[in-house]
């Protein structure tokens, strides 16, 4: 797990993020930033260059951050296995 | 198994580690060791599938059904090794080397050793069959391994047969245990349970798969779900943001759910127990994945701002890109007034024979599809043919020690008919159709290189003597036959006689016959032809049955071509020009996008393999030039509009 971490980190690094679907798939391997995202997803989407709209605040306010990362624990078990 | 790895010489093994662990080895009962592979979520428990198949048909428990169980645990294992290499040397992965696929046929050969063992009949035509669909899915695959985006299409047929070799153990199983009639059910169940597999490891995978730029079917209905349309590959992220924002994982995880527990029934059903115990397992598997995936149902309503999907159709007539792709495509092709470029072939002899490099090279090809695509080239095309008369039927300016042939007087045949050049044309080349029809062999064959002792012509080359000067080729001479058909107003009986024999040995071996061009540009070639006589003749003529019969063998090849794991410019140029000539469906918007796509910014496009040329000393070349790759896409474009 830790090696998915840094091999996911590792790419986003110094990037910028450009869209939704890169802020969500963040989440996945960021717990810190998971949590930033749901407890304050205006000021993490602005941060991140997209304008948070209320539809996006609602949704991601409503996003449980222990299910997202049960979902990344899972993805990093298949890494390790395979 | 682990003596055979320890004996590889040191240089095969930079592989041989991960290949022993895959495998199992070493473990205390070597041989049966069912190893790491197993328990990957990736591969489906391939090594089981002889045995369960043994199991589950009563075959005896004694020494030979152990002796049959250990061959065939090596026909699986090192079959599927052998692929696995192959996959990560075309994957460059760490550690794989194209030096690692000598270490494929090795391991390959114990495969073939370990069949032959079993001494069953019919045992290598199986693993023939089961190797091609293989290869074919792994070439695909590949070619989504490569990360373009032109792949998502086709990312379910890679899935389909990429573990084809996996059904090689337990047929064999059945046959040789006396149950033929199960072979049919018993693929089936495996073919599913295959899919079954990599579709659970491809969801879970999405990360690893992302980071790589493995565009597995999840990650690729999740993109294209929310809208994604390159040109740049998704990185990580958007990936896998897109995999929880879409609505494409829950049904797939859901179809899967129910599509293990149909293979339960269907397993049980057939008498394969061991199989359907074992595709018990995955119903629970893959709604365990649902469950992961349904906390992001909040989440749906995130969308990018206005996704364009990629593969909307679209008015292609209207399209003003297009209209600017044909005529930057134009601009390049006329921008050399001489063609030069499709002229700069170096080649270093001709069937033996050595020659200048450097020399000029025909022209033809270019001005006929720019011609056919409504480029002004009528001056061109009258220089051509001059020349090729004043050169006594050969295209170069240096003397040539080769004879003249069919295919390049098809061709002027066909320039002479585009740029309507006069009965005079017909005259001055005359002499050289009378040599083509006197070197008619009794089946109706034509050799490409007509060379007549008597010949009045110029050509003399005491030094050439190759039996390949005698060779006939379909394309070649589909070609010629087109070409004197676009000047005569009736079939004649030369004409017809050689048509025939060209249909007929279509209609029987497709264009495996045609010996110096690769199968897609021959199949245009005949294609050409098909079209040609279907205009003029009726349902009665002599010719009607061999040429619906030639044509029905096109289209089966059409089809075959149309779902190559990678398509290129001159791909799609071809594969839509050959498919409005069969009237075969309609062009793939794809193949335009390709077309689109791969377009540079001066018009043209690379330059691309078109035909075999002999080439001394080598195993041959294979001539291509920007030009010759540009007028064909410039043609399918104008077809297009």
């Amino acid at each position: 797990m830790a090696a998915l971490l840094r091999m996911v980190a590792n790419t986003y690094d110094g990037q910028t993020m450009t869209n939704v679907q890169a802020i969500i798939g963040r989440a996945l391997s960021d717990r810190a930033f998971c949590e930033q995202l749901i407890s304050n997803p205006e000021a993490t989407l602005q941060a991140n260059g997209i304008e948070p709209t209320p539809e996006m605040v609602d949704a991601l306010k409503g996003l449980d951050a222990d299910s997202v990362q049960k979902l990344a624990a899972a993805f990093g078990k298949e890494s390790v296995a395979g | 198994m682990a003596r055979r790895f320890g004996l590889l010489p040191p240089a095969l093994g930079a592989l041989v580690v991960p290949l022993k662990i895959v495998l199992g080895l070493p473990t205390e009962d070597e041989t049966r060791s069912a190893g790491f592979l197993l328990r990957s979520m990736r591969l489906p428990p391939f090594l089981q599938y002889a045995d369960w198949v043994l199991d589950d048909l009563g075959a005896p428990l004694d020494e030979a059904r152990w002796a049959l169980e250990d061959a065939l645990f090596q026909v699986a294992a090192f079959g599927m090794v052998a692929a696995l290499v192959v996959e990560q040397v075309q994957d460059r992965q760490p550690g794989a080397a194209s030096t690692d696929l000598l270490l494929v046929q090795v391991i390959q050969r114990w495969a073939d050793e370990a069949l032959a063992g079993i001494g069953h009949a019919g045992a290598f035509e199986l693993a023939t069959e089961f190797s091609t669909e293989q290869a074919e899915a792994l070439a695909i695959w590949r070619q989504v391994h490569v990360g373009r985006v032109l792949a998502f299409t086709d990312t379910e047929r890679a899935s389909d047969r990429r573990l084809a070799i996996t059904r090689l153990a337990p047929a064999i199983a059945a046959q040789h245990s006396g149950h033929p009639e199960m072979l049919s059910a018993l693929l089936e169940v495996v073919d599913e349970l295959n899919a079954l597999h990599l579709l659970r490891g491809e969801l879970m995978g999405m990360p690893s798969d992302a980071a790589q730029g493995h565009y597995s079917r999840p990650l690729t209905d999740a993109l294209l779900a929310v809208g994604f349309v390159g040109p740049h590959l998704p990185s990580v992220e958007e990936a896998l943001g897109a995999s929880i924002t879409s609505e494409a994982i829950l049904p797939l995880a859901r179809q899967a759910a129910q599509r293990s527990t149909v293979l339960v029934e269907r397993a049980r059903g057939v008498g394969l127990v061991s199989f359907a115990e074992h595709a018990n397992t995955l119903p629970v598997a893959f709604q365990e994945i649902e469950t992961l995936f349904t906390f992001s149902r909040s989440l749906r309503g995130l969308k990018p701002a206005a996704p364009t999907p990629r593969h909307e159709s679209r008015p292609i007539g209207a399209s003003p890109r297009m209209r600017q792709a044909s005529s930057m495509a134009e601009g390049f092709l006329l921008e050399d007034a001489e063609l030069r470029e499709a002229w700069e072939v170096h080649r270093w002899g001709l069937l033996g024979v050595g020659v200048l490099t450097g020399r000029t090279f025909p022209v033809g090809f270019v001005l006929e599809h720019a011609a056919a695509g409504g480029a002004p080239v009528a001056d061109q095309i009258h220089a051509a043919i001059n020349r090729y008369v004043a050169n006594k039927f050969q295209y170069f300016d240096e003397p040539n020690p080769l004879p003249p042939e069919i295919d390049t007087l098809g061709m002027i045949l066909r320039l002479a008919a585009a740029a309507q050049a006069g009965s005079d044309v017909l005259v001055q080349l005359e002499p050289m159709r009378a040599l083509v029809v006197a070197s008619t062999a009794a089946s109706g064959s034509l050799p490409v290189y007509i060379r007549d002792a008597l010949s009045p012509l110029r050509w003399s080359a005491p030094n050439v003597d190759d039996p390949l000067l005698d060779e006939s080729c379909v394309a070649c001479e589909a070609g010629y036959l087109e070409g004197l058909l676009l000047h005569a107003a009736e079939i004649d009986a030369h004409a017809e006689f050689v048509a025939g024999h060209v249909l007929r040995t279509v209609a029987a071996t497709g264009v495996g016959a045609a010996l110096y061009y690769p199968p897609l540009p021959a199949t245009w070639i005949v294609a050409r032809l098909v079209a040609n006589l279907d205009r003029r003749i009726d349902a009665f003529h002599r010719l009607r049955g061999p040429l619906n019969a030639a044509r029905d063998t096109l289209v089966t090849m059409l089809d075959r071509e149309r779902r190559r794991s990678r398509i290129t410019a001159q791909d799609a140029a071809l594969l839509s020009l050959t498919t409005r000539r069969l009237q075969s469906g309609d062009p793939e918007d794809i193949w335009l996008d390709v077309l689109l796509r791969d377009q540079r910014p001066d018009g043209g496009w690379a330059a691309e393999p078109l035909y075999w040329i002999p080439t001394l000393g080598v195993l041959g070349g294979v001539y291509s030039s920007r030009l010759a790759t540009s007028a064909l896409c410039f043609q399918a474009i104008r077809e297009w509009e």
